[in-house]
């Protein structure tokens, strides 16, 4: 079997805390060591994203990259798209990749539907007679139809989603890379799109997707690749490596040692149903189940909601609440209702730690991916992803 | 024909150890113009989009400084051969284009960050994009040259042809000064607040407000080879105020200067564009 992607050793690093006086200073010295040929010097603060990873995908295999948040998977999908390149190693990709990453990542929200076709069809470097033969296709699967001239930035999150799926799936890309945006469609275009994926696998296309909803991962993927703090763990039939995947995940929450861990985080809707994709302005109930063998006096249980580019947005704390907190040992949870949730529609991420009046008993640690998606009536504005991610409930009035 | 046969063959490698090639960048950027003319189409297209008077605010600002050159500076720079105002004005037209296309290609990489954080293409084309956007700006300015040398006493003459020389350092200089001001604004703003104050010393570092003559003849080459604008704002002079031949040799050291300008700003954009999706 030929690949169609191939990693060989391949590191990416980045600086920890971004850019400052302090690493213009190394930066501008490693310029000069650089000029004389001299060693250069290492940002104290860069950790790898992905470390020494081998992998290759094979053509026309549906694979899956699977791993916990911060394994590596993201980076490993911008590697291969090259928006990023790697600090070590070399990346090989075979032919043109479409990809979406983000929703709206490839859509212009000044321009309209048109526009926006013609330009990311440049950008994959596509000629414009091939974009013309594939433009009614585009328009059609997006089902933006009487809009396609209206600026993007008046379309609901949907539509944009479905624009740039439809972009990217429809310009004959040889590798298609979708990474856990489809959870905000609804569930007819979801499956649209899972048979789309499987229509460009057929025809001998190489999809590379990511996904914390592990039946849609099913439905399209053949293969997976497990990654685990930026390294290979495991690649191979699906069905095994999920399997392990599961397995690990499991033990790893079980596994770690005296005091308090956290078993598990999960996400309910209004209607109490487990899930990762909430509806902006609805009730949320996000659990946090703990397990303790020295009883805590005072439990404190903070939670932080951080949008897709870690920057947290919220913060909300059981301290912060006027409740009673009551020892706690053994196994217990934590429930925090939030009554309308104030986030715009996109990914989030929620990460949560457990104190007492001490000390830090469980450290912040990424513990889930929230997809908020629009409300099915909702005004332009609310609808449209590329306002401020939060929202308020306010009251107007016109004196 | 399979559907994806076209595009099978192909193999792009992303090295973390890959030197710089030129003919291969060259070639690459050659295959993604239309992405260049995408960005140059969009960034005209919204430059003038809510100004009622458009495009007519190009025109504005070098009569306005024309305006105030006149008045103050006309007695000071009294030219021996030609017309001072509309040297002056021949000068302004030529420097409005640069330091506008000066300052649009140092934002550019900051200005489409949301676009360079999701996609690739070759970080030179935005900031090649960003000065064709003026490109308008500069024909429309020249017609208006055209007119106005004569109001303002100047000859007309067939060495107005020669224009576009000139008009072609011009550009190149700008790229030479805001190709590396956008890559290293994408890592560090400093550059990009320290644009403004730079684009203003430059202005007074040009013949704009005066004339080469100024300088004594013997540092004319000098000061051409240390401002690569020296050359053509000294040939827009020449040709418009006086209706005579540039000093091509101060126009070939001005372009030898910029030719190697470009070429360390070239390098210093190759070299930063790699992790630039990681920092903008």
């Amino acid at each position: 079997m030929s690949w169609d992607v191939r990693f060989e050793g391949v590191t990416k690093s980045y600086r920890r805390d971004g850019l400052s006086q302090k690493s213009l200073r190394v930066d501008l010295a490693n310029a000069s060591r650089r000029l004389t040929g001299r060693r250069t010097l290492v940002h104290r603060d860069s950790f790898n994203a992905v470390e020494d990873l081998d992998i290759e995908i094979e053509q026309g295999v549906p694979t899956a990259l699977v791993g916990r948040n911060g394994a590596g998977k993201s980076t490993a999908l911008r590697l291969i798209s090259r928006i990023t390149y790697p600090t070590a190693g070399r990346v090989h990709v075979r032919g043109r990749v479409g990809a979406l990453l983000e929703i709206g990542a490839r859509i212009h929200p000044e321009l309209s539907g048109r526009e926006n076709i013609w330009l990311y069809g440049s950008f994959l470097g596509i000629r414009r007679s091939e974009i013309r033969v594939r433009f009614d296709d585009i328009v059609e699967f997006a089902e933006v139809g009487a809009f396609v001239d209206t600026q993007v930035k008046h379309y609901s999150t949907g539509m944009q989603l479905r624009l740039g799926f439809a972009i990217a799936a429809f310009l004959r890309p040889q590798v298609f890379i979708v990474d856990e945006t489809l959870a905000v469609g609804d569930a007819a275009f979801q499956a649209r799109c899972v048979d789309r994926m499987r229509a460009l696998a057929s025809e001998g296309a190489t999809v590379v997707f990511v996904s914390h909803e592990t039946a849609a991962v099913e439905a399209i993927c053949e293969r997976g690749i497990w990654l685990e703090d930026g390294r290979l763990r495991d690649a191979g039939p699906l069905d095994r490596v999920l399997q392990q995947y599961h397995r690990s995940l499991q033990s790893h929450r079980a596994e770690s040692a005296g005091g308090s861990h956290l078993r598990d985080a999960l996400a309910l809707d209004g209607s109490g149903r487990l899930t990762q994709t909430v509806t902006a302005g609805e009730p949320v109930t996000l659990r946090f189940d703990f397990e303790t063998t020295d009883p805590i006096e005072r439990p404190n249980v903070r939670v932080r909601i951080a949008d897709t580019e870690h920057l947290d947005l919220i913060e909300t704390a059981l301290d912060a609440a006027r409740v009673r907190r009551d020892p706690v040992h053994g196994r217990w949870s934590a429930e925090c209702v939030i009554r309308s949730l104030p986030l715009a529609p996109r990914g989030y991420h929620v990460s949560c730690a457990l104190e007492d009046d001490e000390r830090r008993l469980v450290d912040w640690t990424e513990v889930l991916t929230l997809h908020v998606r629009a409300p099915s009536a909702s005004p332009g504005d609310l609808a449209n992803g590329f306002g401020p991610p939060v929202l308020i409930d306010a009251d107007w009035t016109v004196r | 024909m399979p559907p994806h046969a076209s595009a099978r063959d192909e193999i792009a490698t992303f090295d973390a150890d890959a030197r710089f090639e030129l003919r291969a960048s060259v070639r690459e950027l050659w295959s993604y113009r239309e992405v260049v003319w995408a960005f140059a189409a969009r960034r005209f297209r919204t430059r003038y989009k809510q100004a009622a008077f458009g495009v007519g605010w190009a025109v504005v600002q070098p009569l306005a400084f024309l305006a105030l050159f006149s008045t103050f500076l006309r007695d000071a720079f009294e030219t021996s051969t030609g017309s001072y105002a509309a040297g002056a004005y021949a000068a302004l037209v030529g420097w409005q284009f640069t330091s506008a296309a000066i300052s649009a290609a140092a934002s550019s990489l900051i200005n489409e960050k949301g676009i360079l954080r999701k996609v690739y293409f070759p970080r030179e084309a935005p900031i090649l994009g960003a000065v064709g956007a003026h490109l308008p700006d500069l024909i429309l300015n020249l017609g208006i040259l055209f007119v106005m040398v004569p109001i303002l006493g100047g000859p007309i003459s067939w060495l107005w042809l020669l224009a576009p020389i000139p008009s072609g350092l011009m550009i190149l200089s700008a790229l030479a000064i805001g190709v590396p001001l956008a890559s290293l604004s994408v890592y560090y703003r400093d550059f990009l607040y320290a644009l403004p104050i730079g684009v203003q010393l430059l202005l007074f570092a040009s013949p704009v407000a005066y004339p080469i003559d100024q300088l004594d003849a013997r540092w004319h080459h000098l000061y051409a080879a240390m401002n690569p604008l020296v050359g053509p704002l000294d040939a827009f002079r020449s040709i418009f105020g006086a209706g005579v031949h540039p000093d091509w040799s101060v126009l070939g050291v001005s372009a030898g200067s910029a030719l190697l300008a470009s070429a360390i700003g070239y390098r210093i954009l190759k070299a930063l564009e790699r992790n630039m999706a990681d920092v903008a």
